[in-house]
């Protein structure tokens, strides 16, 4: 397994990680649970990202942030490119969709700031966890072609 | 595109890995190229042909492009 692929499995189940985490914190607020469970749950949040960067930079040498930081050389770039570029066309159509949902949303009636919040933050929520999901799918198919 | 990198590396008594490491790229990208799933740049093309001591247009065969 190449250096690249073990990247972005790794960042693939960290992420999917701080994702539940993060749900976990919205949940805390939005269903209003006690604010220790929130607090604490923030603390793990930090923590996990803090655990995320360090792993990151001490097992698999990434110093730098920057777009290709995972590329080991040209072949790992070009699939790089390949799946930006889809989830960028993802993200792309996912924004527009969730101002044609905010649209629809007003329209149905739901004019309640909290209310309206929850949803943005609940299909936000959701479009993370599929291009999540989509990078991880895609670097497998590419890299595997 | 079909190439005689495997054969010429096997001649030399070359691994994938060795390969690899003489034209900094990685193993994976090596055991690519030799079974025709990616098509290397210029540049590598050209240092894959001096490391196996011939030139692209004997290394590469452009007519044996799969479709």
């Amino acid at each position: 397994m190449s250096g690249a692929r073990r990247v972005v499995r790794f960042t693939f189940w960290s992420n999917f990680g701080t994702f539940l985490l993060l749900a976990l914190e919205m949940g805390s607020f939005m269903y209003h649970l006690p604010l220790m469970v929130s607090l604490v749950t923030a603390l793990i949040l930090a923590g996990a990202v803090f655990f995320q960067v360090w792993y990151l930079r001490h097992h698999y040498g990434v110093t730098k942030v920057e777009e290709f930081y995972l590329a080991g050389d040209e072949r790992d770039r070009n699939i790089a490119y390949r799946v930006h570029n889809s989830c960028l066309y993802f993200l792309t159509q996912a924004l527009e969709g969730l101002l044609v949902a905010v649209f629809l949303l007003l329209l149905a009636g739901v004019t309640s700031a909290v209310a309206l919040g929850t949803w943005i933050l609940e299909i936000g929520f959701t479009i993370l966890i599929l291009s999540n999901c989509q990078y991880y799918y895609l670097w497998q198919k590419y890299d595997a072609a | 595109m079909r190439n005689s990198i495997a054969v010429r590396r096997k001649q030399r008594q070359l691994s994938q890995a060795e390969v690899a490491v003489l034209t900094n790229v990685t193993r994976q990208t090596i055991n690519a190229i030799e079974n025709d799933k990616y098509d290397p740049s210029l540049t590598l093309a050209f240092e894959l042909a001096a490391c196996l001591g011939t030139t692209v247009d004997e290394l590469f065969d452009f007519r044996g492009k799969r479709e």
